[in-house]
């Protein structure tokens, strides 16, 4: 009760009475008060939920009172019946595809009839919980392993600088880690960065990262949806190892036009959206940022004296010249430029086109035909006189897939479909700029690829308590010309030296093809009305790669194909699952464990040059990993408070795996990989407090993620050297953190078109300085240990959104 | 404990720290660390062999880091091998057959049995050829240092040669002279002596460079050492061009790469900086340090130092230093020279 009693103590200061104050905590102890006084003799309420648009009933539309905590579900007519004390309550009504609503209705005699009218959703844009999935999801639904994250409640979490991220609340999730704070990139089920499949409207992204990583380069204004896939995920994606996210963007509201905007310490951002006519709707949204006093408060020179500068945009077009088509178009557009001092300027930027054509051929058979454009490019511009350059890498992906639904009962549904990539990847070319710079072109020439895929899935559920879905997918690549090819002495490392003949092939020759079959296969088995068990299984096959030397993704990684020694990533993901609902799906409870295989990952040789290299496979060395883990969640989805507890026990190991001993990491035994982390253990508490303010907070806690200490030191060239023997035997101290957010919702009625929705938050609340690294430098004649925090204090912020 | 906590705003106050921590620090066994070269230089050639250490340098005696009593030979790709000799300074061993002289185009080989009988081998290199420097250039500038603020840096400008691969490093020395007031030459003479001493100062640091993006042009003003401003007197300065290998190139490029270190996510992996040495029959136990063949040439300068000479500001820095009394030797170590060496311009 008290932080409830803080915060009326907090309007009363708006309100400057003691009287007030007064008021509120007799109110507060009367209502306590009389529920126990009346508790015996109890009144039925007959209330009946209609669309207030048509005045038809609402069916399944459920009711929630606030002061006592039950709820009741409309019948088909959509009528309720509940019994209760007497007395003022509040009721909730929700139904999906609905406003939530609020009402007060005075219980004074039996058989109280009363209605209520919900408002369609239609005329939402953002501030309802639009979950239009059953409570009972976990149940019913044979999907695991999955993530649905809840777009309203991502304005109120407490984030850094009240930017909401996406990524950043998808790493609350059991089984999904970034690399630190203000590390790029996420990490599912210890896979790499690069093994997620990032589709935004359907089409990939190669990066998702602002400022080096701070941010997610998705506006999360726009976005409707978003739901990660960290297991097996189904037949009709395909292309990364770990798992599949899923972005979608909003449709232009087709009632009228509406702005909404907002503006958090870091970036400003807005977003229109309505009908062009009838059938045509346009959304459009962007984001610019002025980074650039924040990072004059890092320590370090390099960064305190950089510039940064980020934006993102995007365009949806959606057409529905009738009932049977529907036709839409998404443009998006992400670039970032970062300066360090004194040399050397970074770019890069994404760029995204889908269009896709929707066509309900018969009710039941429907045809889905995509083509898009993908494009990731970096530069980076060299100022030092005399050596003026620019170097520049980029990856395109032109994709045209077809999907055919086809629904012929309600317990059966089919799905057949294809795809085509054609990828063209530069992974290095240097030029000079200016007039007397002594640097030469160089390239490394163009890489092209030509991927292809076909799927089969079925869902099927023969009784309501088995689901079945099972799917094949065949993937196909082939590298295509023109390349050169090494080959190279046998019984040695590969390396420059040991080169033996070059094989030329020509434009459009093939060079070298991979494929094989990708098997899909879920399990539902419910075992009671609350209570299912799961189990999924799948292999994924990846035929590109993310070649990086560092710990954490930068903007200087660049893409490249599997080619003649880099084959393509191959993974195994078993998993099995029970999940359990309480109180009529108030709770869910769920465990799943999985087991995951990796192999051909990339490792790198010592010292490896990896930027412009001609020859990179003699830098790499083949690797395999695994993955296990266990993953607890625990969660209140109804109710004033609601929240998740997950806590998740997971290892990520890799092995060097050559002939050569010379090139074994660690003897070429399993070591931990630079995600593994035991122990992770999120908490999230959401709290609907009076007056339109909520309360959030999260608590995170893992193990510290592995490194390499100095395990000795000697003397050479005069100066004393480290010596890093053993890698990732070492752990970086544990992590942990709790931030609060309050926000406050201006809206007086949920139909109100216009308010805004402040929130005040604090990150890192008790100003713990967690470890983002552990590095060891030289000074005073020793060898001193330095803990580098990301955010090493408490971070308030405020951030205002609006919407007209 | 060491902080750097800077404050941001009104509005918000962002933190990020640096802070110096103690850790408990896992100590490996002790590995064989290389350091040695064979050059087209006349002999004789040094190897030094020692051994890595605790990181902490817990109850660590530097002489026990010696690698005594090895058995150490290069052999070349004629089939003519050289030993070399351990010498008083600790862990350093020497050829002594004057006739065994590198080669360019030579492939040479260093063998290192160690007291307990395991056998450490380099691979075999090829020693590159490596071309003339054409000029060194001087340039005064002011720096950051207090007690050094006016240096002179030194760069190189060479010919690279087109259609082969050229990996460079650059070393150098120069003598500058250091004041004191000086003695009579003679008794009751009027004339000072002993007051000008030759001081060497060597290159730190390495300085290396690939052709990768040059090939085949000039490299012009290639910064190689910097040599502070002690008096208003000349410069002598030599620099040394070393053609490496690829792979000791590479192995510069790692030993450069993990000796930065910030933390931030550009930081490299951590990796031991090993080289072209390993145990013969364990591959996986790679000595630490390269034994490098590589060819070397050379250039000598004088610098008049005139404009340090003519600069007021350099002139009001010179004399507002101490000045100490009596044989410059005195303060600067007895064996330095006090007049030119002979072999300068």
């Amino acid at each position: 009760m008290q932080p409830f009693l803080y915060l009326t103590g907090l309007f009363s200061v708006a309100q400057p009475n003691s009287m007030n104050r007064l008021f509120l905590l007799l109110l507060l102890s009367f209502s306590l008060h009389s529920s126990g006084l009346f508790a015996q003799r109890k009144l039925r309420l007959v209330a009946t939920v209609r669309d207030a648009a048509t005045g038809k009933p609402v069916p399944g539309a459920s009711l929630f009172i606030a002061e006592t905590g039950t709820g009741a579900r409309a019948d088909t007519a959509g009528v309720v019946n509940l019994l209760h004390a007497p007395g003022v309550l509040t009721v909730y009504i929700s139904s999906v595809g609905y406003l939530r609503d609020r009402q007060v209705t005075t219980l004074d005699a039996d058989n109280k009839c009363v209605e209520y009218r919900l408002q369609p959703r239609s005329t939402d844009l953002d501030e309802v919980d639009v979950r239009a999935i059953r409570e009972d999801e976990n149940i019913k639904s044979v999907q695991m392993g999955q993530i649905q994250l809840r777009m309203p409640d991502l304005k109120r979490m407490p984030v850094v600088l009240g930017e909401p991220d996406i990524i950043k609340a998808l790493s609350l999730q059991a089984g999904v880690t970034t690399a630190g704070e203000g590390a790029g990139g996420f990490n599912v089920r210890g896979g790499r960065a690069d093994q997620n499949l990032v589709l935004l409207d359907g089409a990939p992204l190669f990066n998702t990262s602002h400022l080096l990583g701070f941010y997610t380069n998705v506006n999360s204004d726009l976005v409707q949806d978003v739901s990660l896939n960290k297991g097996a995920f189904s037949a009709q994606y395909g292309g990364r190892a770990s798992s599949l996210l899923l972005m979608s963007t909003r449709t232009g509201n087709t009632d009228g036009w509406r702005l909404m905007g907002g503006l958090s310490p870091v970036s400003a951002r807005f977003m229109a959206d309505g009908p062009i006519s009838k059938k045509l709707t346009l959304l459009v949204g962007g984001r610019v940022a002025f980074p650039n006093y924040l990072l004059q408060a890092f320590p370090t020179p390099s960064v305190k004296n950089s510039r940064a500068f980020f934006y993102d945009g995007n365009i949806k077009l959606a057409y529905t010249p009738n009932e049977r088509n529907k036709l839409s178009l998404s443009l998006y557009q992400s670039g970032d430029t970062f300066r360090f001092p004194g040399d050397t300027l970074y770019g890069w930027q994404s760029s995204v086109a889908s269009g896709r054509w929707s066509y309900l051929i018969r009710p039941s058979l429907q045809l889905n035909v995509t083509a898009l454009y993908s494009g990731y490019n970096l530069n980076v511009d060299g100022v030092t006189p005399g050596l003026t350059f620019r170097f520049s890498s980029f990856i395109q992906q032109r994709e045209a897939k077809v999907d055919l639904f086809y629904t012929p009962t309600q317990t059966l549904k089919f799905q057949v479909g294809t795809n085509a990539i054609l990828y063209r990847i530069q992974t290095g070319e240097v030029n000079p700029t200016g007039e007397n710079s002594s640097i030469n072109p160089q390239r490394t020439r163009p890489e092209q690829g030509l991927e292809l895929g076909l799927y089969a899935n079925a869902d099927w559920e023969p009784t309501p308590n088995l689901t079945i879905s099972a799917g094949l997918r065949y993937s196909a690549f082939a590298y295509l010309g023109p390349r050169t090819d090494y080959t190279y002495a046998d019984a040695v490392p590969i390396s420059p030296e040991t080169r033996v003949d070059s094989l030329q092939y020509g434009a459009g020759q093939t060079v070298q093809t991979y494929g094989g079959l990708e098997p899909r296969l879920a399990l539902r088995w419910q075992l009671a009305k609350a209570t299912a068990l799961k189990a999924s299984l799948g292999r994924t096959r990846q035929y590109v790669n993310l070649v990086s030397n560092t710990t954490a993704i930068t903007p200087l990684d660049f893409w490249k194909l599997s080619d003649r020694y880099v084959p393509p990533q191959i993974a195994d993901q078993l998993s099995v699952g029970v999940f359990q609902n309480l109180r009529d799906n108030e709770f869910e409870i769920s465990v799943e464990t999985y087991y995951k295989r990796l192999q051909n990952q990339l490792e790198y040789r010592y010292g490896a040059n990896l930027i412009l290299n001609p020859a990179l496979e003699t830098a790499l060395v083949p690797a395999a990993g695994r993955a296990y883990g266990v993953e607890f969640s625990v969660s209140k989805n109804t109710g004033r408070l609601t929240g998740q507890v997950n806590y998740t026990y997971a290892r990520s190991l890799i092995a060097v795996q050559t002939p050569f001993d010379e090139l074994r990491i660690n003897g070429g035994r399993y070591y931990p990989a630079y995600i593994d982390r035991p122990h992770t253990l999120n908490a999230q508490l959401r709290w609907a407090l009076p007056h339109n303010w909520t309360f959030t907070t999260n608590f995170v806690y893992y193990t510290g993620v592995p490194a390499t200490y100095p395990d000795g030191q000697y003397q050479y060239n005069g100066e004393i050297v480290q010596d890093y023997s053993q890698r990732n035997a070492d752990r970086i101290p544990d992590y942990h953190r709790l931030d609060v957010a309050f926000s406050k919702d201006t809206r007086l009625t949920k139909t109100q078109q216009r308010y805004g929705i402040w929130t005040l938050g604090v990150y890192n609340l008790y100003a713990r300085k967690n470890p983002y690294s552990i590095y060891f430098v030289r000074a005073n004649q020793r060898t001193e240990a330095y803990r580098l925090s990301v955010f090493g204090t408490l971070i308030p912020s405020i951030a205002y959104s609006f919407y007209f | 404990m060491r902080r750097i906590c800077l404050y941001l705003s009104v509005l918000f106050t962002a933190f990020s720290c640096i802070d110096r921590v103690e850790l408990p620090i896992r100590a490996e066994a002790p590995r064989l660390v290389v350091e040695g070269q064979i050059t087209n230089d006349p002999p004789p050639y040094t190897v030094r062999l020692t051994y890595t250490g605790r990181y902490d340098l817990e109850g660590q005696n530097p002489a026990n880091q010696f690698v005594r009593n090895a058995q150490v030979s290069i052999a070349d790709d004629a089939g003519r091998t050289t030993r070399l000799a351990a010498t008083s300074e600790g862990g350093v061993y020497r050829t002594f057959d004057l006739s065994f002289r590198g080669q360019v185009g030579r492939s040479y080989t260093l063998t290192v049995v160690m007291p307990d009988g395991k056998r450490y081998v380099s691979v075999s290199e090829q020693m590159p050829a490596v071309p003339g420097i054409d000029s060194v250039s001087s340039r005064l500038i002011q720096t950051n240092s207090f007690l050094t603020p006016y240096q002179y840096t030194y760069s190189i400008s060479t010919q690279d040669p087109p259609g082969v691969r050229n990996y460079y490093r650059w070393t150098a020395y120069g003598l500058t002279v250091k004041k004191s007031m000086g003695v009579p030459c003679s008794l009751g003479s009027p004339s000072i002596c002993f007051d000008n001493c030759y001081t060497t100062e060597t290159s730190t640091g390495v300085n290396v460079f690939s052709d990768d993006a040059i090939n085949g042009n000039p490299i012009r003003n290639r910064a190689v050492f910097q040599l502070p401003v002690y008096a208003a007197w000349p410069q002598f300065v030599e620099v040394q061009q070393y053609g490496m290998t690829l792979r000791n190139y590479q192995f510069w490029k790692l030993y450069q790469q993990q000796g930065v270190r910030t933390g931030s996510i550009f930081d490299p992996l951590p990796a031991p900086v090993v080289g072209n040495v390993s145990n013969a029959n364990d591959a996986t136990d790679r000595a630490r340090g390269y034994f490098a063949v590589t060819s070397v040439t050379r250039l000598r300068v004088r610098n008049n130092a005139l404009e340090a000479r003519q600069n007021t500001a350099v002139f009001g820095f010179l004399v507002s230093q101490p000045v100490p009394a009596g044989d410059c030797r005195d303060t600067y170590g007895r064996t330095t020279p006090v007049t030119l060496p002979p072999g300068w311009p």
